[in-house]
């Protein structure tokens, strides 16, 4: 369950000096209330309110921009422990309709995005040639081996 | 110099235009693209956030193809550089994250070794060689053009694993469209906040339209007050987002000054002699009569 924080090491969160360069740089947190990634290292990581981050909606106003952890004085993996906790809530049942959705139709047809009759046909007009599928067979097994089926049925 | 070609999902199937505008420039610049059938790159801001070895592990896959071929590849968009170029960093520093996706593709009778170079479109034009190329090549100019450039947040950060050498953390931004832009006789402008992210994924992810506008407003905002006439991307997530946005902002706001937005390939290939029909410009929201004003170069 904690794979994503392999790649990060726990201990530096620990540094965290509170001092909100991240929340001053963070573009959700100036148009989202309730959306600040200071708060969220405070709460997650020295309060120890897990749970309640993880049921969080807030969560995914995360743009994964990074300018928070570029701009960290401590260099901490903001967005890293971000990426993490938006993984474990995901688990959990937390993840936003649209998000699953584009998930699920990747699963389908391996593109993130819907082909139609309409694209094919500007294609055509602009002498492209048609789209060629990839194999989503082949990238649903990733999927599902990879542990995505704990999430969403595939 | 042959190269794979990543269009991503987006660009052939919302903006078919923008793979025109590439398929274009690209022979005229000495640059033979090989069509392979790469998936979903997969998102830095989709999969990667609700599981986070999945989007590795798909990832490594669109990399093993292109490898297969023995080629570099190119992209046009910066969620797919980030994805690509991560990947093949997390592969080289990771361990167990390596093994992990070694074994996995082993079953599918694949090998990631990570030998491939990967470019975003506007590095790859960048180069020494090909800008001389584009000088010497262009048959019109963008002169008088005042441009700004917006390179999407995850072209350049994290810079730990995708730029080369150390940049300065309140100004990270790379300068290869401004090299192009300029060696377009384009007029290139800053503009303040220049690499706040245009907020799409707020909407993309979690539905949260207003609040994504609100950004795009702000940058709108800054880039009038620098003088802009037009905007070059390098991400079509970010092209929607001020492209459609700026339209959906203006219904609200008629009062809004509203700048064409255009993908770098676009520019490169317009000046290289694409026609407007060519790179289907009429399927921007916003309409690029910028372009217009640019001057066909003698000789």
């Amino acid at each position: 369950m904690a794979k994503a924080l392999d790649l990060y090491d726990k201990e530096e969160f620990y540094r965290c000096l509170q001092c909100a360069v991240c929340t001053g740089s963070c573009p959700s947190a100036q148009v989202v209330q309730g959306f600040n990634p200071r708060e969220i290292i405070l709460r997650y990581m020295l309060y120890g309110e897990q749970e309640e981050v993880l049921r969080d909606e807030n969560l995914w106003a995360c743009t994964t921009c990074h300018a928070c952890q570029e701009r960290c004085p401590h260099e901490i993996t903001i967005t890293g422990l971000l990426t993490h906790i938006m993984n474990l809530a995901a688990r959990r049942g937390n993840l936003p309709r649209n998000l699953r959705e584009t998930i699920l139709l990747m699963a389908k047809t391996g593109w993130s995005v819907r082909a139609n009759p309409h694209s094919d046909k500007v294609r055509e007009q602009l002498g492209l040639k048609p789209l060629k599928r990839p194999n989503s067979e082949e990238i649903r097994m990733i999927l599902r081996e990879a542990g995505l089926g704990e999430i969403m049925e595939l | 110099m042959k190269i794979s070609i990543f269009t991503g999902c987006v660009i052939p199937i919302k903006y078919p235009g923008m793979e025109a505008a590439m398929r274009f420039l690209a022979p005229r610049l000495g640059i033979e693209l090989a069509d392979v059938k790469f998936g979903c790159c997969p998102a830095p801001i989709g999969l990667k956030a609700v599981h986070f070895d999945a989007w590795l592990a798909l990832a490594a896959r669109n990399l093993c193809l292109t490898e297969e071929k023995g080629l570099d590849v190119v992209t046009l968009c910066s969620g797919c550089t980030n994805t690509l170029r991560e990947t093949n960093h997390i592969l080289a520093q990771d361990e167990k994250k390596r093994l992990f996706v070694h074994d996995l593709l082993r079953r599918l009778g694949k090998e990631y070794q990570g030998s491939m170079k990967i470019f975003h479109l506007p590095e790859l034009l960048a180069q020494e060689e090909i800008l001389a190329r584009l000088k010497e090549r262009r048959v019109r100019s963008l002169a008088g053009l005042k441009v700004g450039t917006h390179y999407g947040c995850h072209y350049f950060r994290p810079t730990a694993s995708m730029t080369d050498g150390p940049r300065d953390p309140l100004f990270p931004l790379p300068d290869s469209m401004e090299l192009i832009l300029e060696a377009l006789g384009a007029q290139v402008v800053e503009y303040n906040r220049q690499d706040l992210c245009c907020g799409a994924a707020l909407s993309i992810n979690a539905g949260k339209s207003e609040e994504s506008l609100r950004i795009a407003l702000e940058k709108i905002g800054w880039m009038n007050e620098a003088g802009l006439e037009a905007l070059a991307v390098a991400c079509p997530a970010c092209f929607t987002q001020f492209d459609t946005g700026q339209l959906l902002l203006s219904r609200r706001e008629p009062a809004l000054r509203t700048l064409p937005v255009f993908h770098i390939a676009e520019l490169v290939a317009y000046a290289l002699g694409a026609e407007a029909e060519t790179l289907n410009l009429k399927s921007h929201k916003i309409s690029p009569t910028a372009l217009g004003a640019a001057a066909p170069t003698v000789g």
